[in-house]
Parts: C-alpha cells; structure tokens; sequence
C-alpha cells in the first residue's frame, strides 16, 4: 500500500511564509503604545474576580468528575491535575479575555456565578433519581455546577448588547511587543 | 456588609482547617479468656510494607519474633504481604539499587528451608501506580523474578505474578485455604491474554467450592470495605482546599471505594462468594494504612480484615461492622485450630512505640457463637 505523504512546500512557498513572519515580526513592534488596562477595570473589580476564580474553580473540579464518571475513574493525581487546570485555566482565561469590555467581562462572569449556583442544584436534582444516595447526587451536583458555570459565563457575555456606558478610555489591548517611537 | 462577609469566609475556612479523618479510638482489648497458643496452622497478613522506614524496621521485626515462634513448632506459617510491596512505582529495573531493597526487607523475616511460606499480593503501587498496562505489568513481573533471585533458600513467591487476576490457590495445611486475587487487576481489565473478568469469577467460584470443610481466607489489595481513605474518610483541606475532598466523595479516583469500576468489582466478587456456597470466612486486604477489623453480615465474607500499615499510617474511622480500628503501624495474624479460628491485632497504641497484641478475638467457633465483640472506645471517640 503506498503510504500517503502531505506534499513538500515548494521554495517559493517556504520563502513566502519567512517573508510573512518576518514582516509580522517588524510591524508588530512598530505599533503604538498604549496604557494597559486592568485585566478586572471598573465595573468588574476585586468581587468580580473573587466570581471568576470560584466559577473555575466549579469548572475545573466538574470537568474532573465529568472524565472520571464516564471512564470508570482515574489512574493517578497528575491525571486528575491536568484535567483539572485544564478546566481552571479555560475559564479563568476566558474572563479575563474579555477585559476590553468591562461591563460585557461583569455579566459573563457574574452570569457563570449564577450558572454554578442553578447548575449544582438542577445536578443534585437528577443525581438524587435513581441511585439517590452515594457518590452518585454529589458527582452530577459537581458537573452540573461546572455546566453551569460556562453556560452561565456564555449567555452574559452573548447578551450583552454592547450599549449603555462608553468604553474606559485608553482601553486597547497591548501587542506583545511595544515600543515608542516618538512621542 | 462587607465586613461581615470577610468573617463569614475566615469562620468558615477555620472550621474546615480544623476538620480532619476521623479516627475512632479503641481501648486494646484481649479476648478473654485468653486465646490458646497451639494453632495447627498460623497466617500473618502484612500489608503495604514497600516504603522503607523506622516504623516499618519496628513492624517487620516484631513479625519476626513472632514468625520464629510460630514455626517452631512446626505447623504451616503463612506470611502474606497484602500488596504495595514497592513504593512509589513497584520494581523498576532501571532502579534496581533503590527498589530491590525495599523487596528484601520483606522477604528477611521468612526464614530460610523451613515450614515457612511468603506469599506477596500486588497492589496499584505494584502495577506501577496507575501506569500504562503493559508497563504495570512488566513491573509485576519483575517483582516476581525478584523474589526468585533473593529466595536464597526461602519458599516465596508473588501470587498471582503473571500479571493476570487469578486467583492462586494455596492449602494452609489441612487447616484453612487461601485464596490471592490481584485486585488490580480486576481494577483495570486490561486488554491482555488472561482471559478477561467474566472467566476469573468462574475460576474463584470453582476454587471455593473446592474445601467445604475448611475456613477459607481469600486475599486482595484492595478491601472490601473501609472506615479509612479509600472509603471516603479523608479531611476537606486535604491535599488542597476542597479538590481532593470532593473529588473523592464524588469517586473520582478508581482506587476508591465509591467509583463506579470499584463498586462494581466488590459486586462481583462478592456475588462469587456467594453463588460458590462457600464464602471466605474472611476477606483481607491492605490499601488503607490502618488496622481494622470489620464484621458485616452484608457481604458475604464475614470479617473483612484491613491490614495495610505495614509502613504508612492513616485514620480509620467507626463504621457499620467495626470491631476495632487503629492507625498504628503493625500486623495481624489468624490461628487456626481444629474448631475455632483466632485473630490477634498487633500493633502500637496511643503513647507507645513497642508493638504488642492490641486486639484479638474468636473469629469462628464449630462449638459457640461468635461475633467477635467490639472493643471499648476510649473517652467520647468517633
């Protein structure tokens, strides 16, 4: 059977992608500076935060369960380590990716708040049918939170429509790299 | 307001900072009157006596003295090491120098060309803790071929040590059977040429039904129940703030006793127990680094021994069924007489760092009732 190979780039091809990075690699330092903002600016402060980490962490420890549950239970701690900063990490990242847009940042997270909350309560629900007592009520309450929590986390920032109050002045993101050429 | 919400958080942290395992405290308690020193046969169970340490220096000497004892006589001895035989990782050919010897300090108190017999059940640490199946199963074989080159004379062995579940069958003279399963295995049913779950139960039921008329010890890692970690005992902070709590109570790791692959393994040995008309008198495992004597009329093995602190230590807590419970480091051994089956409990108690008889009882009698009574608790305990 003749093995199927992916074709090799062609000179012109390679020279073509150096080209590329290395104009990107120019121009990117060439951009203007500008004032970083808060990663949690008004109105998404310290209180937002704190309703970030606890809704990654619900993510985190149901993506966890959810693995286990389906797979009969994991082998060892850095298994269950790395499933769990996985899920930490995506949704930490993600609230913070919203940092341009304070208000919209403010609903996805206290939205994943609210979605850990209705989510853990709806999963002891379903846990206690059936089996009723045991891991069981515990392991859905803990999935349900983490569903939850990213449902939560996308109907607020999906929803929010963008108006109402102006965006913080000077709020651009900052390119990797950044220089002034002039002021 | 917020005020009051940084004093809830800061009472509520303290509270679960202070919550811990529970262990339940038990006055060591003899059975009176006192048991009869002439067994035909003796079984000691030791388990998870991989981590080379002070406690586990104390452990196996004393087991020696008492193994000298025992075969002196001349009847069939038995020491069982209930698996993690090796910590962290099992026998690992590429650390020989470090892994080899933690091997041998168990196999030493064995003594050589005698009425003596080691038998050594693998455990998860044995089966390279959670490693790919083919790498735990070349760690159990090489813990076999092992104990073939340091036997020097000693009747040893890892059963079952194919890395297959089993189970290995043993006569403890005409006295008692004694059955070994890798529970492990059983764990994982790793895809491999053993022949899968379903014709392993075959195989136990077939084993039991073999001798009637003789107690039977069947033998595994992992218990059937537990008051200890494994069973859920373990403290919210535990290993970070609430995780590893969770995480356990919702039976997430496979070696505890709530998650699904576990439960289901209990269900079906004991279902084997049960259909062979045969069930052991008692089930004995190690896992949880404790000491515990279970009786439970809900399984069908009787008296579920945990005999795990061969050389780590955790809590064990009072459950349905518990006789007695400690988290010192020490053994047990079973005596079997015509009639009547003895267990001791050795181990240290609270203030102590000699080992000494701390528990023991009549397991079962051809001539009275026994229920092996549970020991006092000591002030309110748990």
């Amino acid at each position: 059977m003749n093995e199927v190979r992916a074709p090799t780039p062609t000179p012109t091809v390679r020279l073509s992608r150096m080209a590329f990075l290395a104009c990107a690699l120019v121009m990117m330092p060439m951009a203007r500076p500008q004032p970083v903002i808060a990663q949690f600016s008004t109105p998404c402060e310290t209180r937002c935060a704190l309703v970030l980490g606890a809704s990654s962490y619900a993510v985190g420890t149901g993506a966890l369960v959810a693995w286990a549950r389906s797979s009969g239970g994991i082998s060892t701690g850095r298994e269950g380590l790395w499933i769990w900063a996985s899920g930490f990490a995506l949704t930490v990242g993600s609230g913070i990716a919203l940092s341009s847009d304070g208000r919209r940042q403010e609903r996805a997270v206290y939205g994943s708040g609210v979605g850990v909350l209705a989510g853990s309560a709806a999963g002891f629900l379903v846990g206690t049918f059936g089996a009723g007592s045991g891991p069981r009520p515990l392991a859905t309450a803990l999935i349900g939170a983490g569903a939850g929590a990213l449902i939560g986390g996308l109907f607020g920032a999906l929803t929010h429509d963008g108006g109402g109050e102006p965006r913080d002045s000077g709020g651009s993101a900052v390119p990797l790299f950044s220089f002034a050429w002039s002021r | 307001m917020r005020r009051l919400g940084w004093v809830i958080l800061f009472a509520g942290s303290s509270t679960a900072a202070g919550c811990t395992a529970g262990q339940v405290e038990y006055e060591a308690m003899l059975s009176t009157p006192p048991l009869t020193p002439s067994p035909e046969a003796t079984l000691f169970l030791v388990g998870d006596a991989g981590e080379a340490n002070e406690e586990r220096s104390a452990v196996l000497a004393h087991l020696r003295s008492e193994v000298d004892a025992a075969s002196a006589s001349g009847v069939p001895v038995v020491v069982a090491y209930l698996g993690d035989n090796i910590y962290e990782v099992g026998a690992r050919t590429s650390a020989l120098e470090e892994d080899l010897p933690k091997l041998e300090a168990q196999v030493e108190p064995i003594p050589a060309r005698s009425n003596v017999r080691g038998v050594f059940v693998p455990g998860n640490h044995d089966w390279a803790k959670g490693g790919a199946a083919d790498i735990g199963r070349a760690a159990v074989r090489t813990q076999r071929e092992w104990l073939g080159r340091i036997a020097e004379g000693r009747n040893v062995a890892l059963l079952p040590g194919d890395g297959c579940p089993g189970p290995s069958t043993l006569e403890l003279g005409t006295s008692a059977y004694l059955v070994f399963i890798d529970t492990e295995w059983l764990l994982r049913e790793p895809p491999d040429e053993c022949g899968g779950a379903e014709s392993f139960y075959e195989r136990l039921e077939a084993d039991l039904e073999r001798f009637p008329d003789r107690p039977v010890v069947a033998m595994g890692h992992h218990p059937m129940v537990t008051g200890g970690p494994h069973g859920g005992n373990v403290a919210p902070l535990y290993r970070g703030p609430f995780v590893f709590y969770l995480a356990t109570k919702a039976g997430v790791s496979r070696q505890d006793l709530v998650s699904s692959r576990y439960a289901d393994m209990i269900t079906r040995l004991d279902s084997a127990f049960l259909k062979s008309g045969n069930p052991p008198l008692v089930f004995a495992a190690g896992h949880d680094h404790n000491l515990q004597v279970i009786r439970t009329e809900a399984l069908a093995a009787t008296y579920q021994l945990v005999s795990g602190s061969g050389s780590k230590s955790s809590n064990a807590r009072r459950i349905d069924g518990t006789r007695y419970a400690t988290n010192g480091h020490g053994y047990m051994r079973l005596d079997f007489l015509r009639s009547e089956v003895h267990l001791v409990v050795v181990g240290t108690t609270e203030g102590e760092s000699a080992l000494r008889h701390i528990f023991s009882c009549v397991l079962s009698s051809s001539t009275t009732e026994q229920t092996c009574p549970e020991a006092r608790l000591r002030g309110d305990g748990l």
